[in-house]
């Protein structure tokens, strides 16, 4: 159980980082990013599994509300990019002045 | 118990809850309309059957034999899938539900619960929480204007109304000293002084109120039901849906409907406890049971009475009450409960 | 017996699954279907954390990542009403190198897992929430009032980047 969790964790964490990568639009990055953070909390809960102790687990909490937090800063930005853009794609977000 | 034994009565409980809500969603349909006549001084449908008690059945074939229509401008396969998406949330709030004490048939102790969870009161939250997405992608699918904006609606509706729910709920946790809700029945057992049950409605009785409030809120009925007033957004988010789409979004408002009733009487109301009784063995399940159901009833009526009772509420006005009023009330309850708790100790 | 063997085709079968959601997360160039298969992942993740032992984590999961941080992207996508991204826009360079670094980093991570060899499997193990939260508030209050104040900050930043006329 440990080893297959700790597999999916891995591929979860490249698609996250290839999903990143590969998209323009910023909301499929946003979610790249939540993909990324999940594996990680997967990593934490199947090593405090592993490990019997459960602060792996604590800091799951933590990262929950780290991603709460970086979710509706992020979507803040992105909404208020959007209109002065008026487009969603990161290209278009050369000028950093608004 | 072997597991065959065990996986039967599982299945037969499941089944007989399944029946069970399913033929109190067609009741109620009835209930609302006859009493919607009653409160509109009208006879309300009198025609199929005795009392028009047949009106659900001809209502549902009426469903079923209408056309299947999609829109053209509809995303198909999420337009499909959010119905189901309302329903099955609505049903599995049951799961976790004690409807009363243990019943002892045949040498067999059977609980009328499915499943005795820990963390009961979390998986309802849980629950309550995926609910939202139903009803979102209902609106967000179906390529409309109206049910787009009866989806965001609802989306900012019941994501606000889940705050001072939680709250309300946890402040009963606090008080309750357990997540499992067949704990919180058992807490809830006997008289403090003698005079009172120890329900939570007496002693929790600002929780039941912003509870109760946000019930309605969550069920979207009126005064809440702004995600599908239908004099403004010609009824919102399933103005698309046709035939059993729309019944099923029907019997996911009915029975979320009946799930809020029975988590209230769960909640607040001692469950299947009867004050001053103390009844136990099959006669005090039985009577445990229809008590249980009595409390249900109470509340399913006050539903349809609310509904043809009072106005709908303005969109501002809703999020004013939702967050100046019934988050500060439920917090403060919250500190309170945790005061007295700190007291106690 | 029966019961251990249906626990691990459970557990196999959610594994599968959060593999298969993951993937359409990253293949998906509808953000609203990409977003619907977070869902499912993130669901199914919580089934996982539920064999792992971690309760009350699984639920914690449901609540606040699909029932509120999703429920704010699908707000968000719902709001503007984000169309699929077009073919063909990405950088030459990425599109070359993220398969790449995709595949070499899992083979790496696969490769040392196998080297490392686990030993030490579960044995019901199950997350004590008294202790849990006993922990959380005493040994782990700076982070936890951390945590708190940067709700905060995030709710009040957030409020004023959307709110802002430009």
């Amino acid at each position: 159980m440990i080893l297959e969790g700790l597999i999916l964790s891995i591929f979860l964490f490249g698609l996250g980082c290839m999903t990143f990568l590969l998209r323009r639009n910023l909301i499929l990055m946003f979610l790249g990013i939540e993909l990324i953070i999940n594996s990680a909390n997967l990593a934490f809960v199947v090593f405090s599994a592993n490990n019997n102790n459960y602060e792996g687990s604590l800091f799951v909490l933590f990262s929950i509300g780290i991603a709460a937090a970086e979710a509706a800063v992020g979507l803040a930005i992105f909404i208020s990019a959007y209109r002065s853009f008026k487009s969603a794609y990161i290209d278009f977000f050369k000028i950093l002045r608004f | 118990m072997s597991l065959i034994a065990s996986l039967i009565i599982i299945f037969l409980k499941i089944a007989i809850l399944f029946g069970a809500v399913l033929t109190i969603v067609a009741l109620m349909t009835w209930v609302e309309r006859r009493g919607s006549a009653l409160i509109q001084d009208r006879l309300g449908p009198n025609r199929v059957g005795p009392f028009g008690l047949l009106q659900p059945v001809a209502d549902g074939l009426k469903f079923l034999f209408k056309e299947e229509i999609i829109p053209l401008e509809a995303d198909k396969f999420i337009y499909l899938i959010s119905p189901l998406l309302v329903f099955v949330p609505a049903l599995a709030i049951f799961a976790v539900i004690p409807f009363g004490t243990t019943f002892k048939i045949f040498g067999y102790e059977i609980e009328p619960l499915i499943s005795d969870l820990n963390f009961g009161i979390l998986y309802i939250i849980a629950l309550s929480g995926l609910s939202v997405y139903g009803i979102v992608l209902a609106g967000f699918s179906s390529g409309s204007k109206y049910p787009l904006i009866g989806g965001l609606r609802s989306a900012a509706q019941l994501i606000s109304y889940e705050i001072p729910m939680s709250l309300s709920i946890l402040s009963v946790l606090i008080a309750a000293d357990t997540f499992s809700l067949k704990g919180i029945i058992s807490v809830q057992i006997g008289t403090s002084f003698s005079i009172l049950p120890k329900w939570f409605i007496f002693s929790q009785f600002i929780g039941f109120f912003v509870f109760l409030i946000t019930m309605f809120a969550e069920t979207n009925r009126i005064p809440f039901d702004l995600p599908e007033a239908e004099a403004e957004l010609v009824s919102g988010y399933h103005t698309e849906y046709g035939s059993m789409k729309f019944a099923l979004f029907f019997l996911g408002e009915y029975a979320h409907m009946i799930s809020a009733s029975a988590l209230i009487t769960v909640l607040f109301l001692g469950g299947s406890d009867i004050p001053f009784v103390n009844l136990s063995g099959n006669l005090g399940a039985i009577l445990g049971i229809i008590s249980f159901s009595v409390k249900v009833g109470f509340f399913l009526w006050l539903f349809v009475w609310v509904r043809w009772t009072l106005p709908r509420f303005r969109y501002d006005q809703l999020m004013a009450l939702g967050w100046k009023f019934l988050f500060p009330l439920s917090f403060l309850n919250f500190v309170l409960t945790i005061t007295f708790k700190w007291l106690m100790l | 017996m029966v019961n251990v063997m249906m626990t691990s085709v459970l557990f196999y079968t959610f594994l599968i699954l959060a593999l298969i959601f993951g993937l359409f997360v990253a293949l998906f160039r509808s953000p609203l279907y990409s977003l619907l298969s977070l869902l499912g992942l993130i669901s199914s993740l919580s089934v996982l954390f539920y064999f792992y032992g971690a309760t009350f984590l699984s639920f914690i999961q449901l609540i606040v990542y699909a029932g509120g941080i999703l429920v704010l992207f699908l707000f968000v996508i719902m709001l503007l009403r984000l169309e699929p991204e077009e073919r063909g826009g990405e950088h030459p360079a990425f599109k070359v190198l993220a398969p790449i670094l995709f595949f070499a980093f899992s083979a790496a991570g696969v490769g040392i897992l196998f080297l490392k060899k686990i030993e030490k499997p579960v044995e019901g193990y199950n997350l004590p929430i008294q202790e849990f939260a006993h922990k959380l508030f005493t040994n782990y209050g700076l982070p936890f009032e951390a945590i708190t104040l940067l709700l905060l900050a995030s709710a009040v930043g957030a409020f004023i980047l959307a709110k802002r006329k430009i």
